[in-house]
């Protein structure tokens, strides 16, 4: 089976159905993320895979191949789970109204999502990636662009807020 | 802390999966084919304005010359009466059509 960074290297060199396959490959764990990241928002969370996938192949030529595909593409999704928090208010308003017909699509453990909502967006997101993924650190600092300390901090805050 | 190491760790034990993965991924390569497509059309739009531009460019200060020579040429190759000159009309819109027709085939 080809690594990631081989389909990489053939869909940059034009073989578009290269990327297909790793869009197969992280579907699964890319949604999973944004069911996360949104505390149970099936529309918000598949909308954050597809921009990540978009986002990934518009800067497939800036991936360093010595790097790991997957963390790169994190660093992609909570970006746009980001972005798309702050342009699509039609998100935030399905975790504001509690009416049930506009409560979000709850697939998952509603223990981990109820827990998660009062954190802020890139906390949810540090966080997630933390205890959930089990990422250091340093691998998360590089996946949001933040300085370890920074991390630490946020986390440390997150936990606050939690207790 | 107890409670959320439970959460965390009941958490990590569920797997989400993206609904027809297959649609999904067609879907992806679809609207990268969309995006490289607009981006060929952009390339060929902003090559046929710089073009266009540089062209008029050249011709703009000539325009007069151009327009007198046009018109003294036309009114001796047209004989009296609106009907030829109709048809000549025709003429050179559908052979414009055609050109345009063909505009894919000139900037590949």
């Amino acid at each position: 089976m080809e690594t990631d960074e081989q389909l990489v290297d053939r869909a940059l060199s034009g073989e578009i159905d290269c990327y297909g396959v790793l869009v197969q490959r992280h579907a699964d764990y890319l949604f999973g993320l944004g069911m996360r990241f949104t505390a149970g928002n099936r529309e918000f969370a598949e909308d954050i895979s597809q921009q990540s996938f978009l986002r990934a192949y518009k800067y497939l030529k800036s991936f360093n191949p010595k790097k790991k595909f997957k963390q790169w593409l994190t660093g992609i999704a909570v970006n746009c789970y980001k972005d798309l928090s702050r342009k699509e208010s039609r998100y935030l308003s399905l975790e504001v109204i509690d009416e049930p017909s506009h409560a979000p699509d709850l697939g998952g453990n509603t223990g981990f999502f109820e827990l998660i909502k009062p954190l802020a967006e890139d906390e949810r997101a540090i966080f997630t990636l933390r205890y959930v993924y089990d990422y250091q650190i340093n691998e998360i600092a590089e996946v949001v662009g933040l300085k370890s300390g920074t991390v630490k901090s946020k986390i440390s805050r997150a936990l606050e807020k939690l207790r | 802390m107890n409670r959320l190491e439970a959460i965390i760790e009941k958490e990590k034990e569920v797997s989400y999966s993206q609904e027809d993965k297959d649609i999904f991924g067609s879907h992806i390569l679809i609207l990268v084919h969309q995006e490289q497509e607009f981006k060929k059309f952009k390339r060929k739009l902003c090559l046929g304005l710089f073009l266009g531009m540089g062209i008029m460019g050249f011709l703009i200060p000539h325009l007069d010359r151009i327009v007198n020579e046009l018109t003294s040429g036309l009114s001796d190759a047209i004989p009296d009466g609106v009907f030829p000159v109709i048809a000549l009309s025709y003429g050179l819109s559908f052979a414009l059509l055609l050109l345009l027709d063909k505009l894919e085939v000139i900037f590949d």
